[in-house]
C-alpha cells in the first residue's frame, strides 16, 4: 500500500478503502519512490570539470573515465550476475538463478541467502525450463547460440543443442519427448527430439518469439512474440500469441492482440482456462505531443481464454497519472488467487486479484465496460498491490506452497522475497558480492528505468526492448505534427554509426539522448550531464546479436559473394559506368557501411520536411525491418522493387531478379 | 533428286487410309499434314461397343539399326462386351523391306537439325503408318543395352501383360468410384472454374479463379484478397506435412496459410522468382515453387531463396509448371522444356526432353519423354516418375521410359493437365476425362455431357475390359486437379469440384495395393 496525499490507495488484502484519489500528482510519484528506499536510482553528482570548458570534450573525458572505471572493476574480479530467470526447485525450495552477465547458473538458498552451487553455462542465458522428470533443465543461451541441457542436481552441462538465430524461450512437451525453442531472429520455433537430439522442424510463429509456456491442461504450448506481425506504417500494430499443439508440433492457432506489442511472460491458471500475458499498448499512430495519461504507451496484460471462443481481453495496470512501465514476467499463485506481474521499468511488482479480474472480464463480455483496454481507471478494481522491489525486476517465481514470491532484480543482483499474503517485501537478498555500480551498469539502469519519464510512462527499453527496437513508426513533435513519420531504430551495435536521427541532426548519442530526449520524449528534467554520459556510454557498448545469415567462420556463400560484387560494382549490366555517388559502396562504406552523410535517395514522402536522410548503417540490417526512414519497406527487396523506380537509391533497375536476391543475401550477412 | 523430292512431298501430303480397327500412332494435334487422320478412339465413349487394346502390342522379332527391320504390330486382345466374344488375333503383317531405316536418313543424322532431315524422319514414320498399321519399333542405335532389352521384350510371351491368374474376375477387380458428388458456386465455392484441389487430413482445399475455398465439416469457406490471399486465381496447393501449413500458388504470388494467417511472398517482397506460381511442392523443409520465370526454392529454416532457371540448370525454357519430389530428387515440369531432375544432395541437374525433337510425331516408341510440353509430374510408391504432357503420358522408372497415348492405350486424351499418384497407380486428369493406371491396368472415368451420367471402364492387362454405367459422376470431363484421401477422390474440374466415393458392396476386392 502506498499513500497519496495521506489517503490510502489500494485494495490490499485487508479489504481497504476503494476511494479514488482526487488527484494523483507528482507527490504520488514521490511517495512511491520514497517507499522504495534504497532501490531508487540515486542522483548522480556532476564530477568536477578538469579538462577545458567544451561540452563535447567534457563528455568525451567523462566517457573515457567511465570506461576506465569499468575496466578497472572488471580487472578486480567483480562479476555481476544479472539474474534473468528464476526457477523454484519444488522439492527443496531452492532457487535456480540464471545469470546473464556471468554466463552461469546458481543454486541459491533463500533461507540462508547463500549460493550453494554455481556452474558455467553458455553465454547470456535467457530462459529456463525443467523436464517433466525433474532430472534435467534446459537453458537457452542467446549469446552462445545454443540450448544447454543440464543435470538438475549437479547443474553440469549434459548436452548442447546448437541453435543459431537468437534462442529465447524454451519449453518441454508434457510427455518429455520434445523440446520447443523460440528462435527470435528468424521468427521460428525449433522443435527437437530429445532422445536423439535431432532437430525435427521449424514452425513459423510471430515476429520475434520471446517466451514459451505449456498450458497445464490442453496439450498446447503458447508462444509470446515481442514485435508486431507484419508491421506497416500507418496501421495499428497486431501482436500475435502463437499456439502450438505439442503432440503434433504444429501451429494450431494464432491469437491476435490488436494495438498491443512487446508480449513477454505468460502464465496459466491451474485449470488452464485463462492465460495471462504481459504486454504494452503503444500509441505510435498518434503524434507524440505529450506523455500524460498514457498518451504514448500504456502497460498491462492480455487475458486469453484457451478452449473457448472468447476473444482475448486486454487490461491495464497503469493509473491515470502513473504508469508501471515495461511489463515482463507473469507468475500465478498455485491456488489461482492472484497473479504477479513484474514492471521492469518501474522497479515494481503488481499483484492482480483473480476474482476481481474475472468479474471485470464478465462485465466486459456483457459490454458493460466500454473500451477496457484504454481505461486507465479500471486497474483499481483488480490490482490489489503495487510493490516496490529492486532495480529492473524481470523474472519471478512463486514457491510451491504459494507463500513466497521471488523477484529477480536484474540490475542490482538481488532477489526480493514477497509475502503473497501481505504483498510486501519481507527480505531482499543480494546475490554474490555487492559492489557499487560502474558507469556501464549505471547507464544500463538509466536505459531500463522509467523513473525519469513524466508519470513514469516508459523507459528507453520500452521502445527499444532488449536494446533493439519495437518495429513501429512514430510521429515526433519536433518537426511538426503530422510530418516526418520515422521508423524506430535498432540500438544494438550503433557505436561509430553517427550522426544520429534520420536527418542526421544529432552528432552523437549523448546529444541524441540528452536535452532532445528530455524535451521531446520524456518531458521531464531527465538526466544530469554525467548521467547522459553514462547512458551514452552504455548505449555505445551494446553489442549486436549473432547473425544467423553469416557463417560462423565468416565465409560468404556463393550467393553472398555475388551479392558483394553487385554491391561494389562500378558498371551496369550493360557495361555503362555508374557515377561514383550512385554506387552502393559510396554512401554505405566503412566498417559500419555508412559514410555518415545525408543524401536524397528519392524517398521523400508527402509528410517529410526534408528529402535528405542520414545514410543508415547496414550492419545487422537483417533484424531491423521495416526499412527506409519511415518504415515503408517491410522487406529489403522492396527498397528497390517498389521504392527505387528512378534509380535514385543506387542504380538498380537493370538488375535481374537473381541479382537482387544475391544482393539481399549479402546484405543480410552484414 | 526429283523423285526423292516428289516422294517426300507425297508422303507428307497423302492422307491415311481409314476404316477398320487399325490404329495409327501420331501426336494428335489436329490440322497437321503429318498427323494421321484421327481414328475413332475406342475410349471416346461412343456407342455401346467397347473396344480395347493392349497397352503394349506383341512384337515379332526385334529391331535395331544395322540390318534390322522395323516390325509390324497388330493390336490384340480386342474385347467386345456387346458381343461377348473376343476376335481372333490377327496375323502379323509381312515386314516391308522399305521399312528398313533408310540409309539416307542414317547418314544424315549429323544434320538432324536440318529441315531435310526432319522431313525425312517424318516421311519415314508416315510410310510405316501407311503400310497398314505398322509402327516403328524402338530404335536406339547408340544404346546397345536398349536394343538387347528390346530383343528380350520381343521374346517375352504375351502372358507378360496379363493379370496374374489369367482372366480378371469380378472378385479380383478392384473397387471403383461409383458415387459422385459435385460442388459449385451454389454450394459455396467462389467459382466453378477450379484449377487445383488438395484433400488434407481434415479439410479439402480448392483453388479457383476467384479465390481459395476450404471444405470443412460439410461447409465451404472462401478466402480472398481481403483475407490475405495473394491473388484470386489459385493455381496450386501443397501441404507441409511437418508443420501443417498450406502453401498456395497463385497468379499473384505465393501464400503460406498457417493456422489462419496468410503470409504473402511475391517477386517484389521476397526472393520468389515470379508471381505467377503454377506449381508448388513441399519437401524436406523446403518449398519449391514452379513459376513462369523459373523455379524458386525456399529453405524455410535458413530463410534462404534460390532461383533455378536457364542460368544455372539445363533448362532452356523458364516456364515451369510443376514440381514433385521422387526418390531423393526434385523433378520440375517445364512447359516446352521437358523434365528436369535435380539431385539435391549431389547438386546435379539432368534434363529429359523428347528425343525425337518432333512436336508433331512420336517417331520412336518409349525412347524417352513423350513430349517437351510438360504440364505435370508426380511420383508413385515404386519411385516411378509420371509425367503429363499435352501430347501424352510418360512414366520413368529411373532407367526406362514408357509412354502412353490415346491411340495406343486406354488414355482418354493426350492432353494431360494433371497427374498424381497413390500406391503404384497414377491418376491422370485430361481434357476428356480421368484415368488411373499402374502401366498395365487401366481405369477410365468419363462423363456423358448429355445425360450427366458416368461411364467407368476397367481394362486389366491382357484381359477383357469391363464397363460400368453409374448414375452420378464428376461435373466435367476437363479435369485440372486430383487429390486422393483415404477412400475418397476429389477432382478439380472446369465446372466445379467432384468428390468420388466407393460403395464397395457388390465386389470383393483384392489386396489394398490393387486399389488405385
Amino acid at each position: 500500500m502506498y499513500k497519496v496525499l495521506g489517503i490510502p490507495y489500494c485494495n490490499g488484502m485487508s479489504g481497504g478503502s476503494r476511494s479514488v484519489p482526487a488527484v494523483v500528482s507528482l507527490s504520488a510519484y514521490l511517495n512511491f519512490e520514497a517507499s522504495r528506499g534504497r532501490n531508487a536510482i540515486p542522483a548522480r553528482r556532476e564530477p568536477a570539470r578538469t579538462h577545458g570548458s567544451s561540452f563535447p570534450g567534457y563528455i568525451l573525458t567523462s566517457m573515457l573515465a567511465g570506461l576506465a572505471t569499468s575496466m578497472a572493476a572488471a580487472s578486480d574480479g567483480v562479476s555481476r550476475c544479472g539474474p534473468s530467470a528464476l526457477l523454484v526447485e519444488p522439492d527443496t525450495g531452492r532457487l535456480l538463478v540464471l545469470c546473464e552477465k556471468s554466463d552461469s547458473i546458481l543454486r541459491f538458498d533463500p533461507q540462508t541467502a547463500q549460493i550453494e552451487v554455481q556452474e558455467k553455462i553458455g553465454k547470456k542465458p535467457f530462459a529456463a525450463c525443467a523436464h517433466p522428470d525433474r532430472k534435467r533443465l534446459f537453458i537457452t543461451c542467446r549469446g552462445g547460440q545454443e540450448v544447454d541441457e543440464l543435470d538438475a542436481v549437479s547443474l553440469h552441462v549434459l548436452r548442447r543443442f546448437p541453435l543459431r538465430g537468437d534462442p529465447t524461450g524454451v519449453e518441454v512437451s508434457g510427455d518429455g519427448r520434445r523440446l520447443f525453442v523460440g528462435v527470435h531472429s528468424l521468427d521460428q520455433v525449433a522443435v527437437f527430439e530429445l532422445e536423439t537430439g535431432a532437430e525435427l522442424k521449424r514452425l513459423a510463429v510471430g515476429n520475434g518469439p520471446e517466451m514459451l509456456r505449456r498450458s497445464p491442461t490442453d496439450g498446447r504450448i503458447y508462444v509470446t512474440n515481442l514485435l508486431p506481425d507484419a508491421p506497416r506504417m500507418d496501421e495499428p500494430c497486431l501482436n500475435e500469441v502463437t499456439v502450438i499443439d505439442e503432440s503434433t508440433a504444429q501451429v494450431v492457432e494464432r491469437v491476435i492482440l490488436e494495438n498491443a506489442n512487446a508480449a513477454r511472460g505468460i502464465a496459466f491458471t491451474a485449470d488452464g482456462r485463462m492465460a495471462i500475458a504481459a504486454i504494452t499498448r503503444p500509441k505510435n499512430l498518434v503524434p507524440m505531443v505529450q506523455v500524460a495519461r498514457g498518451w504514448m504507451i500504456t502497460n498491462g496484460f492480455a487475458v486469453l481464454f484457451p478452449e473457448s471462443d472468447r476473444p482475448p481481453l486486454q487490461l491495464l495496470i497503469d493509473l491515470p497519472n502513473l504508469a508501471f512501465a515495461d511489463t515482463y514476467s507473469v507468475a500465478m499463485t498455485p491456488d489461482d488467487r492472484k497473479f504477479y506481474l513484474t514492471c521492469a521499468g518501474a522497479d515494481a511488482v503488481v499483484a492482480v486479484n483473480m476474482e476481481e479480474l474475472r468479474q471485470v472480464a464478465e462485465e466486459v463480455l456483457a459490454e458493460r465496460i466500454p473500451r477496457p483496454a484504454d481505461n486507465l481507471g479500471l486497474s483499481r478494481r483488480y490490482v490489489s498491490a503495487r510493490i516496490p522491489v529492486g532495480t529492473n525486476p524481470r523474472a519471478l517465481a512463486v514457491s510451491s506452497d504459494g507463500h513466497w514470491l521471488y523477484v529477480a532484480n536484474r540490475l542490482d543482483d538481488s532477489i526480493s522475497v514477497i509475502d503473497t499474503n501481505a504483498d510486501h517485501v519481507v527480505r531482499t537478498m543480494v546475490i554474490g558480492e555487492a559492489s557499487p555500480p560502474d558507469q556501464l551498469l549505471h547507464g544500463e539502469r538509466l536505459f531500463n528505468s522509467a523513473a525519469r519519464t513524466f508519470q513514469t510512462q516508459f523507459s528507453c527499453a520500452s521502445c527499444h526492448p532488449d536494446e533493439g527496437f519495437d518495429a513501429l513508426q512514430y510521429d515526433m513533435e519536433p518537426d511538426g505534427v503530422g510530418t516526418a513519420i520515422i521508423d524506430n531504430r535498432n540500438m544494438r551495435a550503433i557505436a561509430g554509426t553517427g550522426p544520429f536521427k534520420w536527418t542526421g541532426g544529432n552528432p552523437d548519442i549523448a546529444t541524441q539522448c540528452g536535452v532532445r530526449t528530455a524535451k521531446w520524449i520524456v518531458r521531464t528534467g531527465w538526466l544530469s550531464s554525467a548521467e547522459v554520459v553514462d547512458l551514452a556510454t552504455y548505449i555505445e557498448s551494446i553489442e549486436a546479436v549473432a547473425n544467423p545469415y553469416r557463417s560462423p567462420d565468416g565465409v560468404l556463400t556463393p550467393a553472398q559473394k555475388r551479392g558483394r560484387v553487385l554491391f561494389e560494382r562500378s558498371t551496369t549490366n550493360r557495361g555503362e559506368p555508374i557515377p561514383e555517388k550512385s554506387r552502393c559502396n559510396y554512401c554505405h562504406r566503412g566498417p559500419k557501411f555508412t559514410n555518415g552523410e545525408s543524401f536524397d535517395v528519392g524517398t521523400k514522402a508527402r509528410h517529410d520536411t526534408t528529402s535528405r536522410f542520414d545514410t543508415a548503417h547496414l550492419t545487422n540490417i537483417f533484424e531491423s525491418g521495416p526499412y527506409l526512414h519511415d518504415g515503408r519497406a517491410p522487406t529489403l527487396e522492396e527498397i528497390w522493387t517498389k521504392y527505387n523506380l528512378k534509380d535514385e537509391h543506387g542504380i538498380s533497375n537493370d538488375w535481374t531478379k537473381e541479382q537482387l536476391n544475391d544482393l539481399v543475401e549479402y546484405l543480410k550477412s552484414l | 533428286m526429283k523423285t526423292r523430292k516428289a516422294n517426300l512431298r507425297a508422303c507428307t501430303n497423302s492422307p491415311l487410309p481409314l476404316g477398320g480397327e487399325g490404329w495409327v500412332r501420331g501426336k494428335s494435334r489436329g490440322g497437321s499434314d503429318v498427323s494421321p487422320v484421327p481414328q475413332p478412339s475406342p475410349f471416346k465413349g461412343e456407342g455401346v461397343v467397347v473396344h480395347t487394346m493392349n497397352v503394349r502390342p506383341k512384337r515379332v522379332g526385334s529391331s535395331g539399326i544395322s540390318g534390322m527391320r522395323a516390325e509390324a504390330f497388330q493390336p490384340e486382345g480386342l474385347t467386345d462386351h456387346s458381343r461377348g466374344q473376343r476376335p481372333r488375333l490377327s496375323a502379323p503383317v509381312n515386314p516391308d523391306p522399305e521399312r528398313v531405316v533408310p540409309w539416307a536418313l542414317r547418314i544424315m543424322r549429323p544434320f538432324s537439325g536440318s529441315n531435310l532431315y526432319k522431313h525425312g524422319r517424318a516421311c519415314f514414320a508416315r510410310r510405316l503408318v501407311l503400310a497398314g498399321g505398322t509402327r516403328p519399333t524402338k530404335v536406339r542405335p547408340k544404346r546397345v543395352p536398349a536394343i538387347l532389352l528390346a530383343l528380350a521384350a520381343g521374346m517375352l510371351p504375351a502372358a507378360d501383360f496379363r493379370a496374374e491368374g489369367g482372366e480378371p474376375t469380378p472378385e479380383s477387380r478392384p473397387a471403383y468410384y461409383d458415387h459422385w458428388e459435385s460442388f459449385g458456386v451454389p454450394d459455396g465455392l467462389p467459382s466453378d472454374k477450379v484449377f487445383c484441389i488438395y484433400a488434407g487430413e481434415k479439410d479439402v482445399w480448392a483453388g479457383t479463379d476467384h479465390g481459395l475455398a476450404r471444405y470443412s465439416n460439410g461447409q465451404w469457406k472462401t478466402y480472398s484478397r481481403k483475407d490475405g490471399l495473394a491473388h484470386p486465381a489459385v493455381m496450386s496447393i501443397a501441404e507441409d506435412h511437418d508443420t501443417g501449413d498450406m502453401w498456395i500458388g497463385t497468379m499473384g504470388g505465393l501464400n503460406r496459410f498457417s493456422a489462419g494467417r496468410f503470409d504473402t511472398f511475391t517477386q517484389l517482397n521476397s526472393g520468389l522468382a515470379n508471381d505467377v506460381v503454377y506449381g508448388v511442392a513441399v519437401w524436406r523443409g523446403e518449398v519449391w515453387a514452379a513459376t513462369a520465370a523459373g523455379t524458386s526454392r525456399y529453405q524455410l529454416a535458413a530463410d534462404r531463396w534460390t532461383i533455378y532457371n536457364e542460368t544455372n540448370t539445363p533448362m532452356h525454357e523458364r516456364w515451369c509448371y510443376a514440381a514433385a519430389s521422387c526418390a531423393g530428387k526434385m523433378y520440375l515440369a517445364v512447359w516446352g522444356g521437358g523434365l528436369l531432375e535435380y539431385d539435391v544432395e549431389r547438386d546435379r541437374w539432368r534434363s529429359y526432353v523428347d528425343p525425337d525433337h518432333e512436336m508433331e510425331v512420336d517417331v520412336f516408341r518409349d525412347d524417352g519423354l513423350v513430349h517437351d510440353v510438360v504440364s505435370a509430374v508426380a511420383c508413385d510408391q515404386a519411385d516411378r516418375v509420371w509425367v503429363g504432357t499435352y501430347f501424352g503420358l510418360s512414366s520413368y522408372d529411373g532407367r526406362k521410359w514408357r509412354n502412353f497415348m490415346d491411340h495406343d492405350s486406354p488414355l482418354v486424351s493426350n492432353f494431360v493437365n494433371f497427374v498424381t499418384t497413390r500406391g503404384k497407380y497414377a491418376w491422370i486428369g485430361t481434357d476428356k476425362g480421368l484415368n488411373a493406371t499402374d502401366r498395365e491396368n487401366w481405369w477410365t472415368y468419363r462423363r456423358d455431357p448429355d445425360t450427366g451420367k458416368g461411364t467407368v471402364i476397367w481394362q486389366p492387362a491382357g484381359g477383357a475390359a469391363e464397363q460400368f454405367a453409374i448414375d452420378t459422376i464428376f461435373p466435367h470431363n476437363y479435369v485440372l486437379g486430383i487429390s486422393l484421401r483415404e477412400k475418397d477422390i476429389w477432382l478439380a474440374t472446369e465446372k466445379g469440384v467432384g468428390r468420388g466415393t466407393r460403395s464397395q458392396d457388390a465386389v470383393k476386392t483384392v489386396s489394398p495395393e490393387a486399389h488405385p
